[in-house]
């Protein structure tokens, strides 16, 4: 056995294997996954269990790649090789395009998946954000409702001041309405008095116009006594004069006394107007006591609300914190997820590039083996090429899958046994060359050479 | 109630309101002097009811000082004073037709029963002076 030969095997194995794996990473679904990687792993089973069989057993795989050395061993075993051979070009091509496809899937999702992580990365920023101004908000907010608390709580106690006011104002009115009752009692003690005075000046009065009349009388009856009566006169009408002196000033004195009646009158009007303003701020000051225990009470409901507002705030910003940590660990998941499909596509990228070149490699050693299995040697130089296929096109033949050649050169076709037969390049049509064999002889060799070999047809 | 002066003058029943009465002297007219009185130290204007009345000039009668303090002060000359009465409002009644067209103010009339005859009341001190106070022809 050959080494190249199971090189060449290997490789092979190792790209379907490879085309398994790319399909379990690329695969959206998971069971499709696994089947993948079952598909993966029984590839890889299959190159360990030709690579653990016994020489003799891969032997007989080489023959699918290559004929032994011995080519005349029979022609039964010839084409069982050739068709192997063909078998081996024909996979590896389609495994070229399957990896390629495969890989540019992986590339394509890898790079999806970026994308991906880019989002949610940028969603996290967002949440982030969004979740800083809103904690901002939040705090904002708690400090008002606290502070609103704390105000409510020192309205409450204002409140209390104020009504302990209203409470003594009430109090203070009702010692008012008691002083002035007191004081209307007073005064209408005082218009008594003043009533009985004038009463006594009335009573002087009439005793002053009595004497009044009594002097006058008295100076009627002076004058009727005529000279005798002179002294008597004198006196009477000095009495009479104090009368009338006395009556005046009484009646004087009755007016002032109904002045002061007068003014007793009023201030009993003013004292009881006072009484019933007192009366009415009383009632006023009761109203205000009852309505200050109403405000009271909502105002220390609003302060209890607040307060359980305010902690509901203080909660809402815990749990806002706690958002914000799990957000920081989903960001921190989809960096490190980031990094993964970096590594991912890493690996895929250099799995690309080795898969690249042992598909390059498997199908160049397929070619040579395959060249070598036509039974004729392409010799340029110094140089053996090494076709991946070769077909008759009349009296031309097209050599597939080398290097490009320039026309007019001179190929040396080398046939076991001896023959050999020179071949110019006439043209080239893509990656194939065309040779034209001048010498008619030569070229029904070379072509029967192949035909035995099952290549050209 | 009003307390007045009983006065004669001539055949005239008269009552005099006693609110500015300040004294009732005995009269004499003294010679040389008519229409003027010496009154405790002053000098004041004397009016003769009679003179107003169309009676001729007793010899003897009544002075009556009257009138408010100062300049308003007068004697008024009557034949007698025969007392004081007090009267009502009520008491008195419209003065008589014959009467009423007296010089002097005569504003309303009382029946004194006890003596069976009617009194005149002067409307004031003040109605009975001055140039007016006159009876008819």
């Amino acid at each position: 056995m050959r080494p190249f030969r199971l090189d060449a095997l290997t490789a092979v194995d190792l790209a379907v294997a490879a085309s398994a794996a790319l399909a379990a990473a690329s695969a959206p679904d998971t069971r499709v996954g696994l089947a993948a990687g079952m598909a993966f792993a029984l590839a890889v089973s299959a190159l360990v269990w030709r690579s653990a069989r016994p020489p003799t057993a891969m032997a007989t795989v080489a023959t699918v790649a290559a004929p032994p050395d011995d080519a005349d061993t029979g022609r039964d075993g010839d084409d069982e090789t050739d068709r192997l051979r063909r078998e081996i070009r024909q996979m590896t091509t389609m495994l070229d395009r399957e990896l390629v496809q495969a890989m540019g899937d992986v590339v394509a999702r890898t790079a999806r998946m970026a994308e991906c992580a880019g989002d949610l990365k940028a969603m996290a920023a967002d949440i982030q954000h969004s979740s800083a101004s809103t904690a901002d908000a939040v705090g904002m907010a708690a400090s008002g409702v606290t502070t609103t608390a704390e105000a409510a709580g020192q309205l409450f106690r204002s409140l209390e001041g104020v009504r302990s006011e209203v409470r003594r104002t009430g109090e203070m009115c009702r010692q008012a309405v008691d002083r002035a009752r007191a004081a209307d009692r007073t005064v209408q003690s005082l218009a008594a008095a003043t009533s009985h005075i004038g009463q006594v000046v009335g009573l002087i009065g009439t005793i002053a116009r009595q004497t009044n009349m009594l002097a006058l009388n008295a100076t009627i009856e002076a004058a009727r006594a005529g000279e005798m009566g002179k002294g008597f006169a004198v006196v009477a009408t000095e009495v009479k004069s104090l009368a009338t002196t006395t009556a005046r000033s009484t009646e004087e004195i009755s007016r002032q006394v109904e002045d002061i009646r007068a003014a007793i009158d009023g201030a009993v009007g003013s004292i009881g107007s006072v009484a019933e303003v007192i009366k009415a701020l009383d009632e006023i000051a009761t109203g205000m006591e009852a309505a200050m225990s109403g405000h009271l009470g909502l105002v220390e409901g609003i302060a209890d609300r607040t307060r359980d507002a305010a902690r509901s705030m203080e909660e809402a910003r815990a749990s806002l914190d706690d958002a914000l940590a799990v957000n920081h660990k989903v960001n921190g998941a989809a960096n490190e997820v980031d990094a993964e499909i970096e590594a991912v596509a890493e690996r895929v990228r250099g799995f690309q590039k080795m898969t690249s070149l042992v598909v390059k490699r498997g199908l160049r050693v397929a070619g040579q083996e395959a060249a070598r299995g036509l039974g004729v040697d392409f010799v340029l130089g110094n140089r053996r090429l090494q076709p991946r296929e070769v077909v008759a096109e009349g009296s031309l033949l097209r050599l597939r899958g080398i290097e490009p050649l320039a026309p007019g050169g001179t190929v040396e076709i080398e046939i076991p046994g001896g023959d050999r037969a020179s071949a110019t390049v006439s043209a080239r049509d893509g990656d194939d060359v065309l040779l034209s064999i001048a010498d008619d002889r030569a070229r029904d060799g070379v072509l029967r050479r192949l035909s035995a070999r099952g290549g050209p047809g | 109630m009003a307390s007045y002066l009983r006065l004669e003058v001539g055949p005239y029943y008269l009552l005099l309101p006693t609110d500015e009465v300040f004294e009732v002297l005995s009269f004499a007219p003294a010679p040389g002097e008519p229409g003027f009185v010496a009154w405790r130290e002053d000098i004041l204007s004397t009016v003769s009811l009679r003179g107003r009345l169309g009676l001729p000039e007793a010899g003897t009668g009544f002075l009556i000082i009257h009138g408010e303090d100062g300049v308003g002060r007068e004697g008024l000359v009557v034949d007698k004073v025969l007392g004081l009465v007090e009267l009502a409002e009520g008491d008195f009644q419209p003065v008589p037709l014959a009467a009423s067209g007296a010089r002097i103010h005569f504003d309303r009339v009382w029946t004194d029963s006890n003596a069976g005859r009617q009194a005149l009341r002067l409307r004031s001190s003040r109605a009975t002076g001055g140039a007016h106070a006159s009876v008819p022809a």
